[in-house]
This record gives C-alpha cells, sequence and structure tokens, in this order.
C-alpha cells in the first residue's frame, strides 16, 4: 500500500517530467506507425498485384517481428553509427517502424486478397481499373482490417518503445530504466503502469477513428 | 564494388535522415551522455547544471550503455561524457595488461587523443568492482577477503545439506572475456551455471540485500554499499583495475570552448569517492531526485547561485 | 450482335499439359437475342463467355460485337460497354444502391442529374421504390433484391450486349421466377444482346431464344429450346436434357397459342340445341363452350346430351370446373387436366372472355409429331 501511495505521490510532484516522457513516448511510437503506414499499406497493395513478392515481403517483416526488440534495437546502432546516428531517435524510430511494417502490411494484404470475389469480379467486369477498384471499392472495405494492423502496431511499438531509452531516445522506458538501475520501484511502477495505459488508450483511441473512417456501408 | 554499394547505402541514409536529423553543434553547446547507473546520472547533471550556470547549453542523453555511448562519442554525437579509465583500457582498447592508476590514465589518454578525444584530468574518485556480501553474513562466515569468499563457497559446495551459493553479477560483467572468466581463474573460483545470476547491474544490490545471492558485483562508489550495509570484499588478489571517473570531451569542442578545460577541473577535484558513494546514496537510497541531489551539492560548494 | 470465331482458350495444367478449355467455338448472337450457354461444370460455357469482356484472354480466334473485332479495344473501354452480371452479384457493400448503379454511368461522364434519373428509371423497371431502396446499402436489402440491383447495374449505360454468368443461380426458387420473368418483361422493351450462362435447363429454355450446348469445351448444338428437345444431336445433349425432356417441350407452348389456333366455336344460353347439334356436328366437336353477351364462359354443353333433344343450351347446361388462362403453358395444363381428370379445358383471356380450349388430344399429337412449337403452330 505504501509503494502505490509513494508511486502516486512520485507521479504528482514530476508531473511535467513524466507527462514530457510520455509525450516523447507517443512522439516516437507516432513517427514509426506513421512511416510504416505510408510505406507499409502501397507495399500490401504491391505485393497483391506481385503475387510472387508477397511470400518474400511477408516472411522478412515476420523474421523481422521473430528479433527480439532489445536486439532489434542494437543493431541498429552500429548500423546508424555509419551516418553518425548512433544513438538517439533515428535508431529508435527505424527499430519500431520495422516493426509495425508487418502487422500493416500483413493485414493490408490480407484485406485485399480475402476481399469477396464476386465484389472483385463485378469490379473488373463492369471495368473499373485497378486504381478504381482499389480507390472506390477494395481500400474503403479494407480500413477495419487495415486499421486493425495499425492498431496491433501502435500497441506493439508503444511496449517496444520503452527499450528505446537504452538507445538515449529517451521516452517512459526511461523512467523504467532508472527505477532498476536507481532501485527505485516507485518509478518501475509509474514507468510500466503508464506504458500499459498509454497502450489501452491509444488502441480505444484508435478503434474510434476505425469506426468513423469505415465505410457506414459495412459498420 | 562492394565499396560503392556501401557508400551509396551511408548516403542514402544520410539523405533519407536529414528531416530528423540532430542539429548542427553551434558553439556553448555540449551534448552531453550518461551511461546506465546512478554515479552517471548524478555526474551527468552535476555538469548539466554546472555547466548551464556558466552559460553552457547542455543536452543530455542518458541511459546508453557503455559501448553505445562510446560509439556516439566517437560519431560525434555526443561531446562529452564521464568514462572510466578501466573501462576504456579493458572494453575500447583490449588491454588486460596490470597498470598502475597513472600508467593506465595515460595509456587512455594517449590513445584517445589520436581519436580527438580529450581525458581531462581525473576525479579522486575510483570506482572499480569489487565483490559484496551483506554485513551480516561475512561477519558470520568471517569473510573480509575475495580469497576468504572462495574458501567459504568450497566449504557449503562440500557440505551435502548446504545449497551451493550463488553470486550476482551484472550481463555485461559475466559475458565480457576480461570479465568474470579471468578472475574465477585468478582466484580458483569454480562456478557452475546455476550459480551465476545474470541480472540488470542495479538489481545485484538488492539480490544480495534480500538473500536472493550470496555475494554479488558492485560497484565501490555505489551509495546502496552503505545504504543497504553491504561489505564490499578486498580484492586480496588485485585483479580489478582502476576505474578513475574522467571527464572525456571531444578536442573540437574543447578549442570551440576554451573555458571548459578549467571548469571541468574545478568540478572534477570535488569528486572522490565519500562525496559521491554519499550524492548516490540519496538518489538511490533516499530515493531523492538526481537534479536535487546535484543542485544541493554545486550549492553547497558555491558552484552555482 | 457478338460473333465468336474460331474461338479457344487452352489453359497449362499444373501437370504442365495444355488443357482446351473453350475448343474452336463458332457462335452468333442476333441483336436483341438472348442466347443461353448450356453445360455441366467445367465444359468451357463460363470461359467462353469471359472471354468476350476478356475477363479471359482467348487463345486464339475472335470476337466481334456489333462486327468490331474488341481484340482492337482495350480492356476497361469494352467492358464499360458490355453489362455484366454474375451470380455473386457483386454489388459494392460501401456503397449506396444509386451510387453501385452508377458507378459506370459516372465513369462515362454523366452529369449527377442524369444520373439521379436514369437510377430512378431502372428502380422501377424492377419494382423497386427508389425513395425507399436508393439510398440503402446492399447488406441492408434480400438477396432477390440485390440481384435485381445487380442486373440494372449492367443496364445502367445502356450497353447494347449484357453478358450474365448464371445470373439468378443464387437467389431462391420462388424469387427466381419472379426475376426471370421481371427480366423477360425488361428484355421485351429493350431487345439487347444478351449470353446468359446457365446449368439450369428449366431457366434455358425459359429464358434462351436459342441455346448453345457445350461439352468439354466444345460447341455440340445450338438450337431453339424447342428444336433442341425435340431433336438432340447426340445422346449427351439427350441426356443433359433429360429423360423427361419430351414433357420439358409442354412449357414452351401457351395455352393461347393452342387456342388461337382454332376456330372459337360458341353458343349462348338461349341457342336452341338443335343449332348447337349442327355446329358440332359441322366441326367434329363432342362438346360446345356456352358464353354470355360478353363471351364469358357459362359452361357446356355435351354433343351426347343434345343429340335430337328439344330446347335450348341451357336446359342442358355442364359447369365448367377448372379453366386455363392465356399465359399458362401446356405443362400447367396437363398439370390440371390429370389433376381435375378432365379431357379438355377452356382458355380463358386476359378478360375472363373464352378464347379456345385445349385438350390431352392436342398436346398428344404435338408432342408426338415431332416438329418443333413454331412449326406445329403454323401447320
Amino acid at each position: 500500500m505504501d509503494t502505490i501511495n509513494d508511486t502516486f505521490l512520485y507521479v504528482i510532484h514530476n508531473l511535467p517530467f513524466i507527462l514530457g516522457l510520455t509525450a516523447q513516448h507517443l512522439r516516437l511510437v507516432g513517427i514509426a506507425v506513421a512511416l510504416a503506414v505510408v510505406i507499409g499499406v502501397p507495399l500490401g497493395i504491391v505485393i497483391v498485384r506481385f503475387k510472387w513478392l508477397a511470400g518474400v515481403v511477408l516472411s522478412l517483416a515476420t523474421i523481422v517481428l521473430t528479433i527480439p526488440a532489445i536486439a532489434l534495437f542494437g543493431l541498429m546502432i552500429p548500423l546508424f553509427s555509419m551516418i553518425g546516428q548512433g544513438i538517439g531517435a533515428v535508431p529508435a524510430i527505424t527499430a519500431a517502424f520495422l516493426y509495425s511494417l508487418l502487422p500493416i502490411v500483413r493485414n493490408t494484404h490480407t484485406a485485399l486478397t480475402q476481399l469477396d470475389a464476386g465484389v472483385r469480379e463485378a469490379g473488373r467486369g463492369i471495368g473499373l481499373t485497378f486504381w478504381q477498384r482499389l480507390k472506390w471499392v477494395e481500400l474503403p472495405l479494407a480500413v477495419p482490417l487495415v486499421f486493425g494492423g495499425i492498431r496491433t502496431a501502435v500497441v506493439l511499438n508503444i511496449g517496444v518503445m520503452a527499450i528505446a531509452a537504452i538507445v538515449g531516445a529517451g521516452g517512459l522506458g526511461t523512467l523504467i530504466l532508472h527505477g532498476i538501475s536507481q532501485s527505485d520501484i516507485r518509478k518501475l511502477i509509474a514507468g510500466a503502469v503508464i506504458v500499459s495505459v498509454l497502450a489501452v488508450v491509444m488502441d480505444q483511441v484508435l478503434l474510434r477513428l476505425q469506426r468513423v473512417l469505415t465505410p457506414k456501408g459495412i459498420r | 564494388m562492394k565499396v560503392s554499394i556501401k557508400a551509396l547505402y551511408r548516403r542514402a541514409l544520410a539523405a533519407l535522415l536529414l528531416l530528423c536529423a540532430v542539429p548542427a553543434l553551434a558553439a556553448g553547446t555540449i551534448n552531453l551522455g550518461s551511461k546506465n547507473f546512478t554515479e552517471q546520472h548524478v555526474l551527468a547533471e552535476l555538469t548539466a547544471q554546472y555547466l548551464t550556470a556558466k552559460g553552457y547549453t547542455v543536452n543530455q542523453t542518458t541511459d546508453l550503455a557503455t559501448i553505445i555511448q562510446r560509439n556516439a562519442l566517437e560519431n560525434k554525437q555526443l561531446d562529452m561524457v564521464w568514462d572510466y579509465t578501466g573501462t576504456a583500457l579493458i572494453i575500447y582498447n583490449h588491454i588486460d595488461q596490470r597498470m598502475s592508476d597513472e600508467e593506465a590514465y595515460q595509456t587512455v589518454k594517449d590513445i584517445d587523443a589520436k581519436k580527438g578525444l580529450v581525458w581531462l584530468k581525473p576525479a579522486p574518485l575510483n570506482n572499480t568492482y569489487a565483490l559484496a556480501m551483506k554485513r551480516s553474513v561475512a561477519e558470520a562466515e568471517g569473510i573480509k577477503t575475495v580469497s576468504d569468499l572462495v574458501a567459504a563457497m568450497k566449504r557449503a559446495q562440500d557440505d551435502p545439506k548446504t545449497k551451493p551459493w550463488q553470486l550476482g553479477f551484472d550481463m555485461e560483467f559475466a559475458g565480457r572475456p576480461d570479465g568474470l572468466k579471468p578472475m574465477q581463474a585468478m582466484y580458483q573460483l569454480e562456478l557452475a551455471r546455476p550459480q551465476i545470476r545474470q541480472m540488470d547491474p542495479g538489481l545485484v544490490y538488492n539480490a544480495i540485500r534480500d538473500g536472493f545471492v550470496q555475494a554479488g558485483l558492485v560497484y565501490t562508489t555505489d551509495g546502496r554499499v552503505k545504504g543497504f550495509d553491504l561489505l564490499v570484499l578486498e580484492d586480496d588478489l588485485h585483479y580489478f583495475p582502476s576505474y578513475a571517473a574522467t571527464p572525456v570531451i571531444r578536442q573540437e569542442v574543447l578549442d570551440q570552448n576554451p573555458g571548459l578545460a578549467d571548469d571541468m577541473n574545478t568540478l572534477a577535484a570535488l569528486l572522490d569517492n565519500d562525496t559521491i558513494a554519499t550524492l548516490n546514496a540519496q538518489v538511490d537510497i533516499d530515493h531523492r531526485n538526481v537534479s536535487d541531489v546535484a543542485a544541493t551539492f554545486l550549492r553547497d560548494h558555491q558552484l552555482i547561485p | 450482335m457478338i460473333e465468336l470465331k474460331n474461338l479457344c482458350k487452352t489453359f497449362t495444367q499444373k501437370n504442365g499439359q495444355p488443357f482446351k478449355a473453350v475448343d474452336n467455338v463458332n457462335l452468333t448472337v442476333a441483336e436483341g437475342e438472348i442466347c443461353v450457354l448450356l453445360g455441366p461444370s467445367g465444359c468451357g460455357k463460363t470461359t467462353t463467355m469471359k472471354m468476350i469482356n476478356r475477363l479471359i484472354d482467348p487463345s486464339s480466334g475472335q470476337v466481334l460485337i456489333n462486327g468490331e473485332d474488341t481484340a482492337g479495344i482495350d480492356t476497361v473501354t469494352l467492358r464499360r460497354n458490355i453489362g455484366y452480371v454474375i451470380q455473386q452479384i457483386g454489388l459494392f457493400p460501401n456503397m449506396t444502391i444509386e451510387d453501385n448503379i452508377m458507378v459506370v454511368p459516372r465513369m462515362l461522364g454523366w452529369d449527377k442529374k442524369k444520373c439521379r434519373e436514369r437510377a430512378r428509371e431502372l428502380m422501377g423497371m424492377v419494382a423497386l421504390d427508389p425513395d425507399r431502396f436508393l439510398s440503402r446499402y446492399p447488406r441492408e436489402m434480400s438477396g432477390g433484391q440485390q440481384q435485381r440491383i445487380g442486373v440494372i447495374r449492367a443496364l445502367a449505360a445502356d450497353a447494347p450486349v449484357l453478358l450474365m454468368d448464371e445470373p439468378f443461380g443464387a437467389v431462391d426458387p420462388i424469387n427466381r421466377e419472379q426475376i426471370q420473368n421481371e427480366f423477360q418483361q425488361m428484355q421485351r422493351q429493350l431487345g439487347k444482346t444478351v449470353m446468359l450462362v446457365s446449368h439450369d435447363i428449366d431457366e434455358a429454355i425459359k429464358l434462351g431464344d436459342r441455346i448453345a450446348v457445350f461439352r468439354q469445351g466444345k460447341l455440340v448444338q445450338v438450337d431453339t429450346a424447342d428444336a433442341l428437345l425435340a431433336q438432340p444431336a447426340d445422346d449427351f445433349v439427350a441426356s443433359f436434357l433429360g429423360h423427361d425432356r419430351t414433357l420439358k417441350r409442354l412449357l414452351l407452348v401457351q395455352a393461347g397459342e393452342v387456342a388461337d389456333m382454332q376456330e372459337t366455336l360458341t353458343a349462348t344460353l338461349d341457342t336452341p340445341l338443335n343449332n348447337a347439334f349442327t355446329v358440332m356436328d359441322d366441326a367434329d366437336l363432342r362438346h360446345l363452350t356456352v358464353v354470355d353477351e360478353t363471351g364469358k364462359p357459362l359452361g357446356y354443353v355435351r354433343r351426347k346430351d343434345v343429340r335430337g333433344a328439344s330446347g335450348v343450351c341451357a336446359d342442358k347446361l355442364q359447369p365448367i370446373s377448372i379453366a386455363s388462362a392465356e399465359n399458362e403453358n401446356l405443362r400447367v395444363v396437363l398439370s390440371k387436366l390429370y389433376e381435375h381428370n378432365l379431357t379438355w379445358m377452356p382458355v380463358i383471356d386476359a378478360n375472363g372472355r373464352y378464347s379456345g380450349e385445349v385438350s390431352q388430344d392436342y398436346i398428344a399429337s404435338y408432342l408426338n409429331s415431332g416438329r418443333t412449337h413454331r412449326s406445329a403452330l403454323a401447320a
């Protein structure tokens, strides 16, 4: 009980610091996932068009996801050291970006390939081009699944980003690392709880957004 | 061919990252890095507050693993760090020869000078490794030195009624070629795999205090040695080298900021083992903010208003 | 008009062997005609059809639409000028019904107002209230309603050619009958050139002006339904059409057509019986229908009752237990005759007036003759 009280007091007394870390955390995740959407959705589309690529891309993305987070962050350091960016936001964002690719690419690919065959055939048969089908029919129908991928990526990376502190990117992982290195349970609890709450809250926010963006006819 | 592809790759990466790149170095701005333990946090915070009061702009990047921090310094993402002579000798330069404190300092200073890194005057602060035990256990078993510990462990091993003792190490030390293994060789310490518990350096203190391990690797200046009433065992065979805490700065930065070396020497001179152990304890035991601890110390010494 | 000339499609099978899915098909569908491609699954009928809008590229041969070789037209333009209806319907779930119907016209650059009017007009054709349904989404409609929308989507841009791939296959039997009727009605007004793939013989007989039977990629026989049923080209066609194919021919003739072939002879209630007898004797009839002044049937008199009797028809009037409507086919008529154990029944036109009769004798001789429907009627 004391621990919980102490943690609470710690959070209250260090609110600006903690909010700053939270904002930093979200910014890192946000940039990584946004990049993954910008690259992953088109990639998902491209591999629907070029089937032979799908296996390669999806396996690669799956392999990336199986690399333990701490190892992936570690791998980023020598890579980015070559251009003098071994620490800080760049390796952290890159690692999280790589983690985000799989759920986003896979869900985009799944949404487009598992589309009702009749809808696709009707689209072709009445003379819609590939891009018209994509824009007017297939992508709107893919919204729930693609968004599911984005949510997975965000929730996953809010957790993963806690490790970003070891490459000097900051974020809530700083709180957790300090909790460990300073034997300070308050910081550990505060860090862990805020990370979890953040994941749940962001998932809900994105779920709402998904509902708004899903076409009315398939809601 | 291989080279040109690599170059192309670098250029592409560099272009990609131009947008999010760290702003270029401006005079009076110091990018200060620190490692992932309390003493480093304290040293960095002392430095940051002190230099800020002197009119510098200081950007801190904390919680970096040793190698990462060193990489970032060599890659000019960092301008200054607090480093330890032993670390530089063994980890960065793979020199495992026994040296005096002065020799060690001179050796790393000379090597790094070629890389454009300047070792300023070391603080009178030797944060070396040591094995530590709970004082009550050590006294009960009559252990004062590492050799005593080894003997006690053998006794426990031979006694079927007691469980074999376990030792706690941080992962870096346990895995390093110049860490645990040569130490075992020197002290003839035999450890079965389950007897070696690897963990975050900060957790070793708690593990010793809470009896999860009988002894463990600690830093001599850590506040928790005092705070948790641990006994530092004497390194009777002199295995551990000296780890003198020293500000390391890039030459360019020093050139751009002529007063910086003097300022740092002033600060470093104040930091001896007792002082830093006390400050560390304020953070780790009393759970005070690092920034408060640093501010109080600097004010007490009239280094900041 | 659709012309297929030496059309072939060869696929490569998994074992590397080539497989001729469509083998040198020649077929012409005249303007305004419904041609049904009929055959078991895997016979190449769907492949043949999909080569017309090039959802499948032909391996060799030509497809001409109104005389123009379609190989020279890009697929998108080609498809926009061919209506396409599929079994799975394939409405776009994210669009309203109106948007679904108007996809092609919008691509063709029709203005909003014209689109809106066209949508309302089309909804009228399939008896769906535009105010109620245009703003709905597909999943808010029944399967039958969705298929109607599928059909009018294909008609939206008024393409002269319509391809239908088992268009009513997914609809329940009751709705199917109704949608088929509606479609027939529409076709009578619109006169599209239609190619319809089916494996349902009854549907083919009902809708097809001509039926093309496929087997293993080859076109086996192309004929009118009646000719096909009367004279199947070989055992395969015969067995595919079914052992009751003779009875299926009855589907093709409506009671009204039979009635039209006869002189309509009637009596009234006050016709003297000897006059009635003379009429029957002259025309070799065993009965004569008695009608009122508007021509509605009241009953009939039998030749055996009338012979040598005095009085008027009202005295010997027999009640009519059942009658046939003009648009009922002979199969329905025959079923009713057996049900009521009758040898004939009167045929009533849309206004309830007597227009002739159908008898078991007539039906038997029609089926026996082996002549086809039109030639039988003409005789």
